[in-house]
């Protein structure tokens, strides 16, 4: 089912709590530890293991060369 | 290009002869909520002075920053009479673009809504809406407005509140039953009561509006969202069409920019070509600079002075939260202080505004700080970390795209928690929406509003009132079946959120909010909610409602 606009702005505010930390030279290790769990937690609950790849395929793929939308 | 109207200076009564007998009402400034507020009260019979010290709509030098007028809004002007004009004279686009770094990274249309009064919201700049206002209220003969007329000292009496005010032609001493404060984000009236609002935040970020007429060139009826525009420093910019061919471009300004600066004829023109182009001509019809913070005041009711608008709270305008939360305030307030002047209501029945009106503020507020943030995330790395994976995620993903926040468009409060309403349904709280009652052959659709009456109404959501349906003076009983034919009840059951009209029946308060929605077979106790409604003491706002 297709999230409200509400539930996705709520989540936002969670992602953000999540990484949101004191201004401490730790803070950029706690935060990708953070990161990293969370994604693992995604994977698991998602439990498709190619998806997931896709998923890492389609962010590294967006450095090299981002997407644009076509907007006339 | 369009120039302010003036208002004539009218020597006041009470600079020939003393006061016999203090004003029911006094408003003290003539901006959005203050005009609104008036417009209410005198056309539920309250006479109302209203104070202003300036003789023109709008702030000199400071004018329109106001310009989108939600559906809320549309709607409660509708009740007061001056929406068609809003609408006529307004712009309204569907096409919104968000730009990153100069490429566009999401866009979207907005679909629009045959089933209510209102399609969305109007552009249109803040100076003609209360031109509109006043208009109403000088054909009002309960409405007195006293331009060049300054509020100097402000003092709470056993009997209400004692005014001194200065004019151009001396000052005089006022006194009022109710004094509505509604004079702006520096409230003369709050200072001379010693009243300090909580600050929820502040912060550097200032922006500048130019608002121009091109010359040579039309652009599609679009608003563009640059977050990062590369012609403007790698910050924010906005662009809005509103009437008299007139657009808004509203430019983020670098954190050591001077203000000063940057509003030089010179400096606009330059800062405007960066972004359009120098191949476009273009007149400057306004412009101005400003800063945003979140505030409220602890309570906005303060004895007999009650506050409204940006004397009560302020927010960030990202969303136009500000005047449309303003003009909810004086919507909020309206009936409650007419039905209490009447005698028809307890003095508690005034508290729930303030509860009511704080509690929704407050919801403005987190709404406008999750989009500034957005726009404009300063030192906070977590901020800014989500808001660039959104970003770059926003091209191909819709998820994405739908967190992108430049402003969640201010929508109706809702008191959920209030003493006024009776929780057990979705509605309960909510402003009813002014559904068109669709009905083949019928000449010119009703709207649900249409149907209210003046104070309370018990609307029945079937075909008849019911056999034991109570009277009351302050009650209007309507049905709404006979409005609409299948077509027009399955979209009223969808606006409504409810599975079919089955002659259950909505409590609506004289703003419009619904107090309750009962079976049919309780319809006697409809008479015993109104009459707590307006004579019992009102607990506090419940929080966990």
């Amino acid at each position: 089912m297709s999230a409200t606009q509400q539930q996705l702005d709520d989540l936002l505010e969670h992602l953000l709590a999540l990484t949101e930390l004191p201004d401490t030279a730790a803070a950029p290790d706690i935060r990708c530890a953070r990161l990293a769990r969370l994604v693992l937690l995604l994977a698991e609950r998602l439990g498709d293991t190619a998806a997931v790849q896709a998923a890492i395929a389609e962010v590294v793929h967006a450095e090299a060369q981002p997407p644009v939308l076509a907007i006339p | 290009m369009f120039t302010l109207p003036t208002y004539s200076f009218h020597r006041p009564a009470e600079l020939d002869r003393p006061l016999s007998r203090a004003h029911p009402v006094i408003i003290v400034g003539a901006g959005l909520s203050g005009l609104t507020a008036a417009l209410d009260l005198v056309r539920r019979g309250v006479r109302v002075l209203l104070l202003d010290d300036d003789n023109t709509v709008g702030v000199r030098g400071l004018a329109s920053r106001g310009m989108v007028w939600a559906q809320r809004t549309l709607d409660i002007f509708d009740r007061l009479g001056v929406a068609e004009r809003i609408v006529a004279k307004g712009v309204r686009w569907n096409v919104g673009r968000v730009l990153c770094c100069d490429k566009p990274v999401t866009s979207f249309t907005l679909q629009d809504q045959p089933d209510v009064r209102h399609n969305g919201f109007a552009n249109l700049q803040q100076y003609y809406v209360e031109q509109f206002l006043v208009e109403a209220l000088q054909r009002e003969p309960l409405a007195e407005l006293r331009w060049l007329n300054k509020v100097s000292t402000v003092r709470i009496v056993e009997e209400g509140v004692e005014l001194e005010v200065e004019t151009p032609e001396g000052s005089y001493r006022t006194r009022a039953q109710w004094l509505v404060a509604a004079d702006g984000a520096a409230s003369g009236v709050r200072a001379a009561l010693g009243l300090k609002p909580e600050v929820y935040d502040r912060t550097e970020d200032r922006w500048i509006i130019i608002d121009i007429i091109l010359r040579n060139q039309e652009w599609p009826e679009e608003r563009w969202t640059w977050l990062d525009a590369g012609a403007n420093g790698g910050r924010a910019v906005w662009r809005h069409k509103m009437a008299d061919d007139t657009w808004r471009l509203d430019f983020q300004l670098a954190p050591d920019e001077d203000p000063a600066m940057a509003c030089t004829e010179a400096a606009m023109r330059a800062r405007v070509a960066r972004l359009v182009g120098d191949e476009v001509g273009f007149d400057i019809a306004w412009s101005g600079a400003w800063a945003y913070r979140h505030e409220c005041l602890p309570q906005l009711r303060h004895g007999p002075v009650l506050f409204i608008g940006d004397a009560a709270h302020l927010v960030a305008p990202f969303g136009a939260r500000g005047g449309n939360g303003g003009i909810q305030d004086a919507d909020n307030l309206g009936w409650k202080l007419a039905l209490h002047l009447q005698g028809q209501a307890g003095e508690t029945l005034l508290d729930s505004y303030g509860s009511e009106r704080k509690h929704a503020a407050l919801e403005n507020i987190r709404q406008a700080r999750r989009a500034s943030r957005f726009v404009y995330p300063a030192g906070q790395d977590s901020a800014r970390l989500w808001r660039d994976a959104i970003i770059a995620l926003a091209p191909s993903h819709d998820w994405a795209a739908r967190m992108i926040n430049t402003g969640r468009l201010c929508m109706p409060a809702v008191y959920p928690g209030s003493a006024l309403a009776c929780p057990g349904h979705a509605l309960a709280g909510a402003a009813l929406p002014n559904v068109v009652l669709r009905r083949e052959g019928a000449r010119a659709p009703l709207t649900l509003h249409g149907l209210l009456g003046p104070w309370f109404t018990a609307l029945v959501l079937g075909d008849g009132l019911p056999a034991n349906a109570p009277a009351h003076p302050l009650l209007h009983w309507a049905a709404v079946g006979s409005h609409c034919d299948a077509a027009g009840r399955a979209a009223l059951a969808r606006q409504l959120k409810t599975d079919a009209l089955d002659g259950s029946i909505c409590l609506v308060r004289p703003d419009h909010h619904v107090m309750a929605v009962l079976p049919a077979h309780q319809a006697h106790q409809i008479v015993h909610w109104l009459q707590q409604a307006v004579a019992q003491p009102q607990p506090e706002y419940s929080a966990e409602a």
